[in-house]
């Protein structure tokens, strides 16, 4: 996970400032799931992906 | 029982869910937290559709630079109480129903009387404080939320229903920071209907609300999609024996208690 949390920091360039903070981590209430179930802030360096899981990462808005 | 006249407004949904249904979206009372780009077209399409009682809350006054987007705010109210303009507008659209306007900053200490014996809250307001307090307050009573939010093109809406589904809390632990936020009316319109569109279904019984679901549109691409989201077993809000999930019956039993007894 942690390798594919790099790679879209890479990816997104200047846009990654929604997904993450300065020092490149998270930001606090950024939703990270994966297969649905959320991903804790601290398993996010340990947990191994496996073909086919889907991660979705996003920003949660909320203006009316 | 349905009136002559209000047999012929609704007759094109009555073919859909018979004078039954109509009936309960006539019996219903509904919360709306807020009249600005969300609460708008909540209102007006909650109000055409026949929901009996329309409790509408917000605390502003109409400002230029919310016509963009709070399409039941125009020109001519500028100035004016929100609530006050919203609800002339609803009258106008459908006098056969009740609409009581309150202009309040919901917060702690009003937020359980505001509230008070609505069937369903939703979620129209423009900040995470007072949603997660609205939470709390739908927990505590067992009345269903249903929640959106909205910023630039992308939107989020999701159903809570109390000791049933995740709650506000479980999904979005951190609340995101609070800003002037960019956003186009069209984005207000999508999320709006569709926070609309589940109070109907709700009230009418039917299933596959977005219950454990989180809905996302995305207006730049016109993807929308669901997520699948679950409680938490340590929600500090609806976690079992916490002090504001209510007595573990789950959900209030609405006039009809529509969401067990689904229409055919």
């Amino acid at each position: 996970m942690g390798a594919v949390l790099s790679a879209l920091r890479d990816r997104a360039g200047s846009g990654s400032d929604a997904i993450f903070d300065g020092s490149g981590g998270l930001r606090a209430h950024v939703i990270l799931m994966r297969n649905g179930k959320r991903v804790k802030r601290d398993e996010l360096e340990t947990l191994v992906l496996a073909d086919g899981d889907e991660v979705a990462i996003f920003p949660p808005v909320a203006g009316g | 029982m349905l009136l002559e006249r209000e047999r012929e407004r609704y007759a094109r949904q009555i073919l859909l869910f018979g004078e039954e249904g109509q009936e309960r979206l006539k019996d219903a009372k509904v919360f709306i937290a807020g009249a600005g780009g969300l609460g708008c077209p909540i209102a007006l399409y909650l109000a055409v559709a026949g929901i009996g009682e329309i409790h509408l809350v917000d605390q502003d006054t109409v400002d230029r630079t919310n016509l963009n987007r709070q399409v039941l705010h125009w020109e001519s109210d500028i100035g004016e109480l929100k609530v006050r303009s919203a609800e002339t507008k609803l009258r106008e659209a459908n006098p056969d129903i009740r609409i009581k306007a309150f202009a309040a900053t919901i917060d702690e200490t009003n937020v359980r009387n505001l509230v008070g014996g609505a069937d369903l809250i939703v979620d129209a307001m423009d900040n995470f404080p007072t949603r997660y307090l609205l939470n709390r307050e739908a927990l505590r009573g067992g009345v269903p939320l249903i929640h959106g939010a909205i910023r630039g093109f992308d939107g989020q809406a999701t159903t809570i229903i109390p000791g049933r589904t995740a709650c506000l809390e479980c999904i979005f632990p951190e609340a995101p920071p609070a800003e002037v936020f960019p956003v186009v009316g069209t984005t207000a319109g999508v999320i709006g209907l569709i926070q609309a569109n589940e109070a109907i279904k709700y009230l009418l019984g039917k299933k596959d609300l977005l219950a454990n679901r989180l809905l996302l549109w995305d207006g730049l691409t016109t993807t929308l999609e669901t997520y699948t989201v679950e409680r938490r077993l340590d929600c500090p809000a609806c976690s079992e024996g916490c002090e504001h999930a209510g007595q573990g019956e789950g959900v209030r039993p609405v006039p009809g208690d529509p969401w067990k007894q689904p229409l055919a």
